[in-house]
């Protein structure tokens, strides 16, 4: 039996310190100017009476990933834990993944898709990925979706007596979300779609034409054939009509 | 500890023939190196600031790969800020200094180690010869091999000017809560229920653990406090954010008190037993009400009442944060009186080594060397070069000293000769021609860096360093519940091997110079000396990093150490010198023109993911700043609006002293007197090229001044113009 296993990151206890970025980009040995973690901060309310909305661009982990579905190398796979892992050596970079994500996560950069590797290795040894290891603000967990949930539930309604809108984000999305979020606020001013989908012209070929391509060549074959049929039919036709 | 690592990917023997066949993907080469790679694990102590977070540092093959926290180490306790993350890649930094260097004009010159030395032992002998060791002084951010090498050093030469940074920072402290209670305490977080910080940042002004208690106190249940012009990345997490007119924070602090004796919410046991001055204090604060604090801080008197008595609710396990340099560091001409009652509120609430208050931990008990085989050298007896403690200069003043003022004894000839290591005042104290001029005109200036910076610019000769990973470094102790020893050991081979460390160096010079006798021991015998009392060896720290003694008991109330053995609410060398024995409200030297809509106060502060302008030039640091367009003045919202000025738009920020233009963040989280600048920026050595001319410096604008009372740099009291450029 596996276990969903998942992230929790508490935006409400986010001190915007870049700790996990840099930890992530030394983990997977990347340069300077490329990052699996981007932020996105936004204020509400007006002086003195702010408050200062801070989230992860990263990936989210869905439970249905249409990244993986579409991915066509096989780059993108799940693991048993249901995290979504990206093995770039595998990519093509093609992109198809930057332009379904829900969340538009995933970057196509030097023939690469740049995405949340899920720290793979650390994880399958039991370890933590490092953006959670090094979150010195404990605004980061990892561990059972089921144990995050509960964390998370317990947090936010602490959080609703200050914010009244405090809620989870993740727990239906896409099949539900690897990365769990505590919001203060409603997830459109965190810029995060309250019922994501995959994006674009790509979604319908993964949603209708992908399932259904086998159906067609055999359709097509079947057609073929057909028309043989008929086609040799006729020209015996003619002959006999000679 | 060593081991070999596990394949990369389970899946990676079938991927790979699949990559190979393909040819196209350039990650293949990289997966393989990883399948192969053997990996160490070494023990250091950070160099991304000075706090020396604990951590270990993970080689691939032999070569940095990361950085993670040392669970052990008090600081980290397992976890890293950005800055280590980053701070860890000046090891290949391709800007390093490799050789000695010579200035010739403004051109540097590598020279041999040997011309290097010999030179500056001929022109410091020749100015201790004809003016002696009163006019050489020694600089730093004084960490624990600096403060040993650089302090005997100075002190076999006779010299008794050192040096810190302290005075662009924090000195502060050590005058207001050093007059009060002996010296600056630590605080419980964990343990508190209450917690206000007047400008303090954890968030941004960045010790790992301390951060880690912050977040966890809080998810129990802790009430946060932010007191600030700015809504910081800690008044983001914070109970509550009251912003405050900058540099009026005496007055709400004077205003606390009032209402907290006013009303008896006072430990009166605690005042009783252990303290002085306590009527002359209670008299001063008397007409100190909230309505009179309202119009001068900005904040509702309402709201002054509820904060003390919330505060003193709460007590003894509650503080207000002894501070670092936000509100009252070396900002303003009232810091020193703003520590002093900050320390004499915390008094009133008895919280001085109670849970949750107040800390008065020791360090560890380190053993020295055998002083039959190695006399330690006099210690000086002249007057220090920057008047700090002498009579008719600047009595007051604490031993961390004011470099801003050596540049001004450089240029009126009183100082001939200075060494400089891992500090950079012509950059990070205000007016940089001022110091730019002072340090430039010395006679000698020996620069020791690993990179040459605005100071290492006005050297005559620079002395490169191996970067923090490449050198074994003297013991250092960390005071605590059970104190700590450190060690940051050589992690890796010097990769540039005509660098030399700080102690080689300063060995070598010292037998040039007929020192020599002072010096006749290495390191490693320093360090097992150190190490001896503790019960753990230089080879086991090696390998460990990191060493946590036993518990050490402490008082339930602990020696203050101050004249009277008490806490002290009134200081009489305070009125001996003429300041005020007792803190009274002091207006700040400036203020913005209420008439001028474009007038401001120029404020600055710290990011979470540099340290002032020492990483800046670090392109995993910067790159962070680039994407956020971080280096931004932020203006508030409704002053921007009635200048036009819409968020994004770049603006032309002037004072007397200078112009500069940057973009702005317009923004609800910030005091409309205020214009707030990042402090890590504006870097203008041309050795420092990501960092170079990127951004603005605070100190651009602030003129050379000093606080009159214990001589700091007074870095916010400046006031600027600001219109769309």
């Amino acid at each position: 039996m596996t276990k969903q296993f998942g992230f929790l990151m508490d935006t409400s206890l986010c001190v915007e310190c870049q700790a996990c970025r840099v930890a992530c980009q030394m983990q997977n040995q990347l340069p300077h100017n490329r990052t699996l973690i981007r932020f996105r901060f936004q204020e509400t309310g007006s002086y003195p009476a702010v408050t200062n909305h801070i989230t992860r661009i990263t990936c989210m982990h869905c439970q249905l990933a249409p990244c993986v579905k579409i991915c066509p190398t096989g780059a993108l796979v799940k693991g048993e834990n249901t995290l979504t892992y990206l093995a770039p050596e595998r990519c093509s970079g093609c992109g198809y993944c930057a332009q379904i994500c829900p969340f538009k996560v995933p970057q196509a950069l030097d023939n690469r898709s740049y995405k949340c590797m899920a720290c793979r290795e650390l994880v399958e040894e039991g370890k933590e990925p490092v953006c959670v290891s090094t979150c010195i603000a404990n605004a980061l967990k990892f561990g059972e979706r089921a144990e995050l949930l509960k964390s998370a539930e317990k947090r936010v309604a602490a959080l609703q007596k200050t914010f009244p809108n405090a809620q989870i984000y993740g727990r239906e999305q896409m099949g539900g979300l690897g990365m769990l979020l505590i919001l203060r606020d409603d997830p459109a001013v965190y810029g995060l779609p309250v019922a994501p989908r995959a994006a674009g012209e790509l979604a319908f070929w993964k949603d209708s034409l992908q399932p259904t391509g086998f159906k067609l060549v055999g359709a097509a074959l079947l057609a073929t054939g057909a028309s043989y049929a008929i086609a040799s039919r006729n020209h015996r036709r003619e002959l006999s009509e000679e | 500890m060593k081991f070999t690592r596990r394949t990369f990917l389970k899946a990676s023997a079938a991927t790979g023939a699949l990559a190979a066949t393909s040819g196209l993907i350039d990650q293949k080469v990289w997966a393989q190196g990883q399948q192969a790679a053997s990996v160490e694990m070494k023990p250091s102590l950070c160099n991304g600031c000075s706090s020396h977070c604990g951590m270990w540092v993970y080689l691939k093959n032999g070569r940095l790969w990361k950085v993670a926290g040392h669970t052990d180490h008090p600081r980290s306790r397992g976890k890293l800020c950005a800055r280590a993350h980053g701070a860890a890649t000046w090891l290949y930094d391709p800007n390093r200094i490799t050789r000695p260097l010579k200035r010739e004009g403004d051109k540097f010159k590598p020279v041999s180690w040997e011309q290097a030395l010999d030179e500056i032992a001929v022109k410091l002998k020749e100015i201790l010869a004809k003016d002696g060791p009163g006019a050489i002084f020694y600089g730093h951010n004084p960490r624990e091999t600096g403060v040993f090498y650089g302090t005997r050093f100075m002190h076999a030469l006779g010299a008794p000017t050192i040096c810190t940074h302290n005075a662009s920072c924090n000195t502060t402290l050590n005058t207001g809560w050093g007059a009060t209670v002996g010296t600056t305490p630590g605080s419980d977080v964990g343990g508190a229920k209450y917690i206000i910080f007047i400008g303090r940042n954890f968030g941004e002004g960045i010790r790992t653990s301390q951060v880690t208690s912050l977040t966890r106190a809080m998810e129990k249940g802790t009430k946060v406090v932010c007191i600030d012009p700015r809504h910081n990345a800690t008044a983001n997490l914070a109970s509550e954010w009251i912003p405050i007119r900058p540099g009026t924070d005496l007055a709400l602090v004077l205003a606390m008190a009032n209402v907290i004796i006013s009303e008896e919410l006072y430990d009166m046991a605690f005042v009783e037993q252990h303290t002085i001055g306590f009527d002359e204090f209670r008299a001063a604060v008397q007409s100190y009400t909230p309505e009179w604090a309202e119009p001068i801080t900005d904040i509702p008197a309402a709201t002054i009442y509820r904060l003390a008595r919330e505060l003193a609710s709460h007590k003894p396990n509650c503080f207000i944060d002894p501070s670092w340099k936000g509100a009252f560091g070396t900002n303003y001409k009232n810091s020193s009186q703003t520590c002093r009652a900050v320390a004499c509120l915390n008094a009133l609430l008895g919280n001085m080594g109670t849970p949750g208050g107040l800390t008065f931990y020791e360090g560890p008990k380190f053993g020295k060397l055998d002083p039959a085989k190695h006399p330690e050298p006099p210690k000086p007896t002249l007057p220090r070069a920057d008047g700090a403690g002498v009579k008719g200069e600047w009595p007051l003043a604490t031993s961390q000293g004011l470099p801003h003022y050596l540049a001004q004894k450089a240029k009126e000839g009183k100082v001939k000769a200075g060494f400089i290591r891992h500090h950079n005042p012509v950059r990070n104290f205000p007016d940089p021609e001022h110091m730019m001029t002072g340090y430039k005109g010395l006679e000698l200036l020996v620069v020791f860096e690993t990179h040459l910076t605005e100071t290492a610019m006005a050297a005559t000769h620079i002395l490169p360093e191996p970067s923090f990973l490449e050198r074994e470094e003297v013991v250092e102790g960390l005071a605590g519940k059970k104190p700590a020893a450190c060690l940051r050991p050589q992690v890796v081979a010097k990769i540039h091997p005509e660098t030399r460390s700080f102690d080689e160096i300063i060995v070598a010079l010292a037998h040039k110079l007929g020192i020599g006798q002072y010096f006749q021991f290495s390191l490693e015998e320093l360090n097992r000396a150190r190490l001896a009392p503790l019960g753990i060896t230089l080879e086991e720290l090696r390998q460990k990093g990191t060493f946590i003694g036993e518990e050490v008991p402490v008082p339930e109330v602990p020696e203050f150490k101050t004249p009277s053995g008490k806490v002290e609410f009134y200081v009489a060398k305070f009125a001996e010198n003429g300041h005020s024995p007792v803190p009274v409200w002091e207006a700040p030297l400036v203020s913005p023109d209420p008439g001028n809509p474009r007038s401001f106060r120029l404020i600055h502060g710290k990011q979470g993911y540099h340290s002032h302008t020492a990483t800046a030039n670090i392109p995993y640091l910067l790159q962070i700043t680039k994407d956020h367009d971080a280096e931004r003045l932020w203006l508030n919202a409704s002053r921007a609006a009635a200048l036009g000025i819409k968020d994004g738009d770049l603006v032309l920020v002037k004072s007397a002293l200078a112009s500069g233009k940057v973009r702005v963040k317009v923004t609800e989280r910030l005091h409309p007197d205020a214009a707030y600048l990042p402090s890590g920026y504006g870097s203008f050595s041309p050795y420092l090229p990501n960092a170079r001319g990127f951004g603005l410096n605070q100190n651009d604008f602030t003129p050379y001044m000093m606080e009159p009372l214990n001589g700091h740099a007074m870095m916010m009291e400046v006031i600027v113009e600001v219109q769309k450029a």
